[in-house]
């Protein structure tokens, strides 16, 4: 149902936009930014992130905004801030920080989730009794999982026009989980030669993380007050994904798109006693409005 | 009011609106204002235009007048029915120039405007749209 009823939402945007498409802008181009210039978009539609947590439901996405703003050094762009020192045509390295993602599966509160209307808690599932040895964990019992703060630095390496490499290794700086992680990205973008509004753009590669980091958010031991036979040590883990976003230009403001983003989950986090997922998904379908372009 | 004033007042009233709209009259009647160039080209925005600029005005009287750049009077003419001079301006924006006579009453006022040849600088983004999801 909420399928159809964003289909005809979408119908309904593809003929105001080929209406007033007098003012189409071709020549945005969304890997370039306006230096000095806020840039402020909200995307609206329907949306799930799979949380991974035993027993707990997915979080739902129906509106999401997305904020940039770039200097000659200095940026921020969706929750990444950064400092930029040193540039050329084909490299960029930085430094950077941000709040790390993995405490969003636990906490309602995690900036990643502040748009979550769903209005339960994220982390809210139990273990199913299936295996009578074990006792069923509640995630709400488990010691808490606090959020952290990485700083690292990150390359970007922009090959050609359209496809750039992107590596990542952190460490935290709140002393949350005292470790690293990092990852590494291959990004290609294709706009068909005949119909510029359309973009098509994959991403691969993968995710690590540290066994420090894994065994904080994964791991169970005597701070979660459970018994023994549920005790678990995280360890380091690497965890591929792949992700395609197409979305095509109604107008200067207006873009229709969906994305769908798929990790499989590495070795050292599902075998974890509070996941019970071997991958998380993340998909969204819906529009986009620009504010400032 | 007898018939007569009344004339009056509508003959002055109507000299005013085919008067320029920029333009004031005091006691002074003023023909002709121009700046030129009226556009500067600079590389980028922010940069210093430096240029010289030809000014020229005609008064039906002769008049002082004085040639203003924000709040700073850049020249002054003293009893002269025509003004024409080349003056050195800097400017880094769009800049209001107005002509003022010594009561600082605004004569005319004319805009020079900055172009930038980059109008606006961008960089590499980062990080790929809608990375969130």
């Amino acid at each position: 149902m909420k399928t159809l009823t964003l289909f005809f939402i979408l119908c309904s945007f593809t003929v105001f936009a080929e209406q007033t498409n007098n003012n189409t802008n071709t020549d945005t181009d969304e890997s370039l930014i306006t230096v000095g210039e806020w840039h402020f978009s909200v995307a609206m539609g329907v949306g799930e992130r799979t949380n991974l947590l035993v027993g707990s439901k997915d979080i739902p996405l129906y509106f999401v905004p997305s904020f940039q703003y770039y200097l000659d050094n200095f940026y921020f762009d969706n929750g990444d801030l950064g400092y930029t020192f040193f540039e050329n045509d084909t490299f960029v390295v930085s430094a950077l920080t941000k709040a790390n993602s993995e405490n969003s599966y636990f906490s309602r509160w995690h900036p990643q989730n502040i748009f979550d209307h769903s209005g339960s808690d994220v982390g809210e599932g139990i273990v199913p009794p299936e295996d009578t040895s074990t006792e069923q964990i509640n995630i709400k019992d488990i010691s808490k999982r606090k959020l952290a703060f990485d700083a690292g630095i990150q390359v970007n390496w922009f090959a050609s026009e359209n496809l750039s490499f992107l590596g990542q290794l952190k460490h935290d700086i709140n002393n949350v989980y005292s470790g690293y992680n990092g990852n590494i990205k291959m990004f290609h973008r294709y706009t068909p030669e005949k119909n510029e509004n359309l973009s098509i753009q994959t991403t691969l590669g993968f995710y690590w993380a540290s066994s420090a980091m894994i065994d904080y958010y994964y791991g169970l031991d005597e701070k979660d007050e459970l018994p023994r036979e549920n005790y678990y040590q995280g360890k380091s883990s690497v965890s591929p994904f792949a992700k395609i976003y197409a979305g095509y230009r109604l107008n200067k403001n207006w873009k229709a798109f969906f994305s769908l983003n798929y990790k499989h989950l590495g070795s050292g986090i599902k075998d974890s006693p509070i996941v019970d997922k071997n991958y998380t998904l993340t998909s969204f379908i819906g529009v986009s409005y620009v504010f400032a372009q | 009011m007898s018939l007569h004033n009344k004339w009056i007042n509508l003959i002055f009233s109507l000299s005013v609106i085919a008067l320029p709209a920029n333009a004031k009259i005091v006691n002074t009647k003023l023909s002709v204002f121009s700046i030129k160039p009226l556009t500067c080209v600079v590389q980028k925005i922010g940069d210093v235009c430096q240029l010289m600029a030809t000014v020229r005005w005609k008064a039906d009287i002769p008049a002082s007048l004085c040639l203003v750049q924000d709040e700073t009077k850049i020249f002054c003419w003293k009893n002269k029915k025509i003004g024409k001079q080349i003056i050195p301006i800097e400017v880094k924006s769009t800049t209001n120039f107005t002509l003022i006579d010594e009561r600082n009453s605004v004569f005319a006022s004319q805009k020079v405007k900055i172009t930038a040849i980059q109008p606006t600088k961008t960089r590499r983004r980062l990080r790929s749209a809608w990375s969130i999801f």
